[in-house]
């Protein structure tokens, strides 16, 4: 399988000697679902930035299918729904069809609105939805591009449990097509449905599989970690011998 | 009641109400929506260092004030992307330092002083047919450029972050709405003055935020009221004698609040 996105040791961050991500290794093939944990303030933001082109890294190399600078493979980009201003006068549609270049590209439109189920509410003001809906919503504007690879960030903070799972169903039927990074601070919810897991703080620790160790966490958060699974339907620790 | 608008200065006022209400009910959309309103008040200030400065050297100073406003936008934009200092600070040292520039070239200048006061508050009374025509073409530029970069606009203004993702060239589009936003408020400093400027792209593009459902019904609804106050201002100071800056701003303020304590009561 080929990688979809590679990171050779990179740094990166908004100041020069303050580097927010330092010396991250990374390769992700694709249709891999991976998800990356973290603490907040651990760069896993800044980690999606600088694939996405956002950020230019001060060390090390990006590639996006094999390439540095790559705009050809297209990525969606889900940001934080919180982020944006939910009182801006603007309809779903608007929303949804900003990344497509032509008007007469409706299809695109209308298939990613299917996809998320809120073709019904096209014409509605982002503001009158509900958290998942917007969440949604900005997951089809970045299906609407017709994207290889999505990227989200954080796409179940602030909205209930129920919600969330619906994101995640929705995200595990995506999967089957796309290549999917997402970031949380959520372990449990997120280790239901991505293939593997990554723990990012500054350091990016990645062994290549869905198992988080307790000497992971325990780098990723600088602090002893209690290992609970219960109340996780999957279990994501390795069975203790 | 209607042998007012016989008058010539009664209609040149009515014909500047209207081209300040479009050229403000557009850029003031992207003003409230990008909470942009401290900025504008900025640069709008900050011309006053160039009309001082025409005065001093006797050259027109609405050329001064294009030159000190865009300087001043021009300073904010690039120390803000550096992230060398925060954006209200930054508005803060060229309202004051515009204003105080635009006091000490005034007093230096040999002669006649002119009435700062009329830069503050203008006097929509005494427009000219040569301003209204400067007006008229800057109305024009901007429903142009605005029809043209509609979606890019709104892109930005919505999600500059995503914009950036999708390709699009996010500084050259500010830059071109900050260009847009500082022809507006250095041609109507003129028309009306700097209070008012700050007051119609603020209050009619708030009130029609509370009532649009999307970008371009909001700007058409701030041109409406913008129309609303202006004319029924004009009205009220001719009447009760009131002058005209001050009537105009009274009563967009009560409109909002009208509006405002309305649509709560509506919606709950």
């Amino acid at each position: 399988m080929s990688l979809a996105i590679e990171l050779q040791n990179v740094t990166a961050g908004y100041k020069q000697n303050l580097p927010i991500i330092v010396d991250v290794n990374l390769q992700v093939e694709e249709k891999e679902f991976l998800g990356i944990i973290g603490p907040n303030g651990g760069g896993k933001t800044t980690l999606l930035k600088v694939i996405l082109g956002l950020i230019n890294p001060t060390k090390g190399k990006v590639l996006v299918d094999g390439k540095v600078n790559n705009s050809d493979y297209k990525i969606g980009y889900v940001p934080q729904y919180s982020n944006f201003d939910k009182t801006y006068p603007i309809s779903v549609k608007d929303v949804v069809s900003m990344g497509i270049k032509k008007k007469e590209d409706i299809h695109q439109l209308e298939s990613a609105l299917t996809k998320v189920n809120l073709l019904h509410k096209i014409n509605v003001q982002i503001g009158h939805l509900s958290g998942g809906e917007q969440q949604r919503v900005l997951i089809a504007r970045a299906l609407a591009t017709n994207p290889e690879i999505l990227l989200l960030d954080e796409p179940t903070a602030s909205i209930d449990t129920q919600t969330g799972n619906n994101i995640y169903e929705l995200l595990t039927e995506l999967n089957k097509e796309k290549t999917i990074i997402l970031v949380s601070h959520d372990i449990g919810a997120i280790s239901r449905a991505v293939k593997k897991i990554a723990c990012m703080n500054k350091k990016l620790v990645f062994h290549n599989s869905k198992e988080v160790t307790k000497e992971m966490l325990e780098e990723t958060y600088q602090c002893p970690v209690d290992l609970i699974a219960h109340g996780v339907p999957h279990r994501v620790f390795d069975h203790h011998h | 009641m209607l042998e007012i608008f016989q008058y010539e200065f009664m209609q040149n006022a009515i014909l500047a109400s209207v081209l300040a209400s479009i050229a403000c009910g557009i850029i003031g959309t992207y003003i409230v929506i990008k909470r942009l309103v401290f900025l504008s008040g900025g640069i709008s200030h900050s011309a006053y260092g160039g009309i001082g400065l025409g005065y001093l050297l006797s050259f027109n100073p609405i050329y001064g004030a294009v030159f000190s406003s865009l300087l001043g936008a021009v300073f904010v934009s690039v120390m803000r992307k550096n992230k060398l200092e925060n954006e209200d600070t930054l508005i803060g040292i060229i309202w004051a330092f515009g204003m105080a520039l635009g006091v000490l070239f005034i007093g230096l200048s040999p002669g006649y002083a002119p009435d700062l006061m009329s830069y503050l508050f203008g006097n929509i009374l005494t427009v000219s047919i040569n301003e209204l025509i400067l007006m008229g073409i800057a109305d024009l530029i901007i429903m142009v450029v605005v029809a043209i970069f509609f979606k890019q606009f709104q892109a930005i203004t919505f999600d500059e972050e995503y914009s950036k993702t999708i390709g699009l060239n996010v500084d050259f589009y500010y830059l071109l709405l900050f260009v847009l936003i500082a022809l507006t408020l250095v041609l109507l400093i003129k028309l009306v003055g700097i209070i008012l400027v700050v007051a119609l792209l603020t209050i009619p593009a708030a009130i029609s935020k509370m009532l649009a459902k999307s970008l371009k019904s909001m700007m058409v609804y701030s041109i409406i009221f913008g129309l609303v106050f202006t004319i029924f201002g004009l009205l009220i100071s001719y009447y009760l004698n009131l002058p005209s800056g001050s009537a105009i701003i009274i009563l967009s303020v009560i409109g909002y609040f009208i509006v405002f304590i309305t649509n709560k009561i509506l919606n709950n």
